[in-house]
């Protein structure tokens, strides 16, 4: 299998692969699987593995653009450039070199691969075992002790050599005794570590969403703290995504059962909808605000009624609620959002502009959140609705936790990027990206679960958090890029 | 496009009561801490070591360094205990050296501080210390090693105040332990309130050597 195969999948993804074939789990398994690398490799093993990658995606692209291998370099460089307190030349190994991993990574996995063709990436996490490499660090650090007999000053010991990550399970239940014991529907045996799903909702739209596990929690065995749901009627969709807290020991919970109760409670509301409200557009509206309103506020309940009811404090359940409700039925078309907490919601239009469709909250630093939805304040954010009603100029929307928000920071602006990406495919990554797995259009696949679960395997430095998105779009697409 | 870092900042004590075993312990102490680190990979990635210590003068003798970059200083101890001017050099590392949020770019991780003394100030401390304490450029967590450090000083620039009795080099390495779990479980996402600014971090327990000043 060539590094094209592996990262394109076969010609016609769709027809082959359908959704049950392509298990969510899998593509994500792929990359996981594949961490456990040493870092240390000694420079000349790297140089001729990242030059095989290379040289394999140069006769992938023929040699129209000669200036291709040059552009990684450029990555590289221009990191170097960010950070300023980089030191001098002996020290330029290190931040190529995790990038250098992760290619020798995937390069090696293409090789595992093909071996055993669909058998290795399944449920175990392959093994990469990195080869001995004792023959270069003999050589550089000879030169580096010359040196230092030279100078006066105490050799220090060797660097110790850098971890890479690892997957690995969860040896706890998913939910602690004492709600088991109280919640009997949420002692969960059918957890995923990664999920992806997708439907036709309506002549005009599909819904696509897929979650997957942060490689930090993976590496740290602890579950997915996202979840994701969404639910439909023939007059109305609901999409909803929720980030568990990863302070709080079992946000997972509160994640979950915020999703869930999300969607029970919109399709409640929608069918106690009364015929004249929706006949009548500033009715429907001002009904649709209070419900979506009422459903984030019932949404807290539920998490905090699971709290209170097992004995455990509600702060061990934080967790941040999106969510996007697409009203359409006898004409009326809408679109309401709610947002409580970090993460991001974001609208294409058909003219091709992007517009922010939430209020995300976060602080000076990185990772604060000043209201969750188990807090008190989450009942004010919950009437916090924003309303769309030209929805017929609206081609696609999304609604992500921060594991896709902060990579892509500002997200208003880097959400052009993205839909981009999802209507012409990724030819490379977007800068400032380790990796970006080549990919085809998402939204012109007929199942796209898949591809949407494989595009959450892009890879930047510091950014290992789960993962979630869910996306509604026209279907087929109206717009070209 | 930059990364988002954890900054971790360690002031050490060097005067000359630390000398002998108490700043080899330091000297070690460091130097299990970035093995420690090395060996996480969500640390090589994210953490950033800066190291400013103070005896007669303070200086920050390795700025803030990512872990895999990292050289483990040679330190030394003698002289008296500037303990204010490690504080205000502290303050000044931390605004210029840490990037918050704003409308371009994702902030780092909120700093975490780790101030450790065995004796009493030998300079004027109090405006640095109550500067700290009110700006909380970082979550500050200070150590009173041995008998003669006062923890109610270290009061006045972070509720976070622990002590340990005993400075044998048993404590300290479980000191640092401690101060690299600490680093590793600290990068993720937590409550942070102008009402509740203390909450910001969560942190595993003390080991039995060292004991949280109420």
């Amino acid at each position: 299998m060539s590094l094209k195969e592996w990262f394109f999948g076969s010609e016609h993804p769709g027809a082959e692969k359908s959704g049950a074939d392509e298990s969510p789990t899998k593509p994500a398994g792929k990359v996981s699987g594949g961490q456990p690398e040493s870092a240390k490799q000694p420079d000349s093993t790297k140089a001729t593995v990242t030059k095989e990658y290379k040289s394999e995606k140069e006769t992938e692209k023929a040699a129209e653009k000669p200036s291709e291998p040059a552009g990684e370099a450029k990555i590289a460089s221009s990191k170097e450039k960010q950070n300023p307190f980089k030191s001098n030349a002996s020290a330029s190994v290190v931040p190529g070199e995790v990038e250098q991993t992760q290619i020798l990574t995937k390069a090696e996995l293409v090789g595992l691969s093909g071996k055993n063709k669909d058998g290795g990436s399944g449920g175990k996490p392959i093994k990469v075992v990195p080869p001995p490499k004792e023959e270069t660090p003999k050589t550089e650090p000879k030169a580096e002790e010359k040196k230092e007999s030279e100078k006066p000053v105490a050799a220090p010991a060797p660097l110790p050599k850098a971890a890479t990550w690892k997957v690995l399970p969860v040896n706890e239940p998913w939910a602690p005794a004492e709600v088991a014991k109280e919640f009997p529907h949420l002692d969960r045996h059918n957890y995923f570590d990664h999920e992806a799903f997708e439907r036709i909702v309506s002549a005009d739209w599909r819904v696509i969403g897929a979650s997957r596990r942060g490689r930090k929690q993976a590496h740290d065995s602890r579950f997915r703290e996202d979840a994701i749901a969404f639910g439909c009627t023939p007059e109305m969709t609901v999409l909803t995504a929720a980030d568990g807290a990863g302070s709080s020991k079992y946000s997972r919970i509160g994640s979950h059962v915020a999703v869930h109760s999300v969607v029970d409670e919109c399709l409640k509301g929608v069918a106690e909808l009364k015929d004249e409200e929706k006949k009548d557009g500033k009715k429907l509206e001002e009904a649709l605000r209070k419900l979506l309103t009422a459903v984030v506020k019932q949404a807290r309940l539920a998490a905090v009624e699971v709290a209170e009811k097992s004995k455990l404090s509600p702060k061990e359940f934080r967790a941040t609620l999106l969510t996007i409700i697409h009203f359409h039925d006898r004409g009326q078309e809408l679109l309401l959002s709610n947002q409580v907490g970090d993460g991001a919601i974001s609208v294409l239009l058909k003219d091709k502009t992007v517009k922010k469709f939430g209020e995300s909250d976060s602080g000076e630093f990185s990772g604060e959140v000043s209201c969750f939805l188990t807090d008190s304040a989450a009942v004010e954010k919950a009437g916090n609705i924003q309303v769309l009603t030209d929805v017929q100029d609206v081609e696609a929307m999304f609604l992500c936790s921060d594991g896709i928000e902060d990579p892509f920071y500002p997200i208003e602006k880097k959400s052009d990027d993205i839909f981009r990406q999802w209507h012409v495919g990724v030819e490379k990554p977007i800068d400032g990206f380790k990796i970006q797995p080549k990919q085809e259009s998402i939204f012109a696949r007929e199942a796209a679960a898949g591809a949407l679960a494989e595009w959450l395997e892009f890879e930047k430095r510091g950014e290992n958090d789960d993962r979630t998105i869910l996306v509604m779009h026209r279907h087929p697409s109206t717009v070209q890029y | 496009m930059s990364i988002r870092r954890l900054p971790v900042y360690i002031l050490a004590d060097c005067s000359g009561s630390m000398n002998g075993a108490p700043i080899e312990s330091v000297k070690s102490g460091i130097r299990a801490l970035h093995s420690e680190l090395m060996g996480d990979p969500s640390a090589v990635e994210s953490a950033y070591l800066s190291v400013i210590t103070f005896d007669s003068n303070a200086q920050q003798i390795v700025p803030l360094t990512e872990i895999t970059q990292f050289n483990p200083p040679e330190i030394q101890a003698g002289g008296t205990t500037a303990f204010g001017a490690a504080l205000s050099l502290l303050e000044e590392a931390l605004e210029r050296e840490v990037c918050k949020t704003s409308e371009e770019e994702k902030g780092d991780w909120k700093p975490l501080v780790f101030i450790f003394t065995d004796g009493a100030p030998t300079d004027r401390w109090d405006e640095a210390a109550s500067s700290l304490k009110t700006n909380r450029p970082g979550n500050i967590i200070a150590v009173a090693c041995g008998d003669q450090a006062d923890p109610e000083i270290l009061k006045s620039v972070t509720e976070t105040v622990l002590v340990m009795k005993e400075m044998s080099p048993e404590a300290f390495k479980q000191f640092f332990k401690w101060v690299s779990a600490s680093i590793k479980q600290t990068s993720q996402k937590i409550g942070a309130s102008p009402a509740a600014p203390a909450e910001g971090v969560a942190l595993p327990p003390p080991p039995p050597e060292i004991i949280i000043h109420p």
